[in-house]
This record gives structure tokens, sequence and C-alpha cells, in this order.
């Protein structure tokens, strides 16, 4: 039986110029129809607002179809981003994956 | 190829030695580029480290809105300098035709979310600028 979450591990510098990679990525997951989704995002050194607009369009697709899309993360650049767009509302973020499986 | 280029720029409030310019290829390729100089040159200027995170992100999100403009008429250009109050002005510029608004533009909303001083300024010629500035840039306070 498949795991209901499909984990995609993240690393490096999410902007504009890498997020349309990590879109293709999450679309392709999406096609297969893995709408539960967990980005692990501890190890992405910088993510900005086009970045933030990929996993927006990821989660969206994905509660379509009655799935969710978490985040795993406790840099602070990222925690601060995701208030700062008030996202940190919409997207479950956890401080560990363990704690994310759980939910 | 991104060029580097050190310049005395006019401005309301008296600059305080030389500004430090970086002018980009309107292509988010050199994002990276970008934000490497934003966080080179606010060390320089004694940024508090925490806030380091903050300029970057501020410089990035003001080079993305230059780069996603569909107007745009040149390369974005990075302009740094500390004026006689002590704030460190962070500028982006950018050239552009008649067209859209920009305040849409989620990049701008987080540069504003940023930095309570961050404007966004269009002039007849074309002539845009997003500029923030740091009020005390050796404190862990955005300005």
């Amino acid at each position: 039986m498949q795991d209901p979450w499909a984990i995609v591990a993240l690393g490096g510098e999410l902007d504009a110029h890498t997020a349309p990679r990590l879109r293709e990525q999450l679309s392709g997951l999406l096609d297969e129809g893995r709408y539960h989704i967990i980005i692990e995002a501890e190890r992405v050194e910088f993510m900005d607002s086009t970045g933030l607009g990929v996993l927006v369009g990821a989660r969206k697709r994905a509660t379509e179809h009655e799935g969710a899309l978490a985040i795993v993360c406790t840099r602070p650049n990222i925690v601060r981003l995701l208030d700062i767009t008030g996202l940190d509302k919409v997207f479950p973020v956890f401080p560990s994956l363990d704690q994310a499986l759980a939910s | 190829m991104a060029s580097v280029t050190s310049a005395i720029e006019g401005s309301e409030q008296e600059a305080v030695g030389d500004a430090l310019v970086l002018e980009i290829p309107g292509d988010a390729a050199h994002l990276s580029t970008a934000r490497l100089f934003a966080a080179a040159v606010g060390r320089h200027f004694g940024v508090d480290e925490s806030a380091i995170d903050d300029v970057k992100l501020g410089v990035s999100e003001a080079v993305t809105t230059a780069v996603d403009d569909p107007d745009r008429a040149g390369p974005p250009t990075i302009v740094v300098r500390r004026v006689d109050d002590g704030t460190l002005w962070f500028e982006v510029r950018w050239r552009r035709g008649d067209g859209g608004d920009l305040e849409a533009s989620m990049s701008l909303q987080v540069v504003r979310g940023l930095f309570e001083t961050a404007t966004l300024s269009v002039e007849g010629d074309g002539e845009t600028r997003i500029r923030f500035g740091l009020t005390n840039p050796d404190s862990n306070v955005p300005g």
C-alpha cells in the first residue's frame, strides 16, 4: 500500500529562478494522485514569495481533492516569510517530520 | 554579466560617502547575485547579522518585482547608500514603459511587510524605484 504522505525534501534557495522546477515536481505528484504532501524545508537556505506561491498553488490543487500540504521547517527566515504573508495561518507548519506525520 | 560600480548618487538627503551600485541582467538567474550583494553591502555598512536575512529577502523581492515587470525596459540596478541621518537605503531601480500597475505584486507586498519605510515610485520618464531604509542599521530592528 502506498504511503499516504508524499515527502518532498527541499534544499538550497527557492526563488523565481528555481521555483519552476519545484512546481514541475509537485505537479507531477499531484498528477499521480498524491494529494497529501509534506514539504521538508529545513535545509532551504532562502525562500521568497515566488517559492511560496508554488506551495500555495500545490496546496490549492491538493485541497480540491481533500488532500493537504504541510511544511516542516524551523528556519527563522522562512517562518518569518510565512508570518509576513499571513500564510502561517494557511499552511500547517511543524517543527519536525515526525510531528507532521503524526498530525 | 553583473557590473559593480561605486558612485555618489544625488538625493534629497545628503549621501555619506559613495553609494554602492550593482547592475544585473533582468533575469531571475541573477537573483542569488543580488542577494549576495545585498548581504555583503549590508555587512559592510554594519547591519546587524539578525537583520541581514530581511535585507536579502527585501532586495530579492524588489529585484523579482523588476524582473517580472512585463513593461520593464531596462536592467535592474541595486543602489545602497547611507545618508546623513544614519539611515541605510537600499533601492532597486529600473526603467519601464507605460504599463500596468505594480501594486498587485506579491513581491512588493513582502517588501512592505518587512520594512515600514518601503516605497514604490514611478516617475514620468519611467524610472521606477522600490526603496527601503534601515534607520538603525546596527540594531536588529529593521526600519
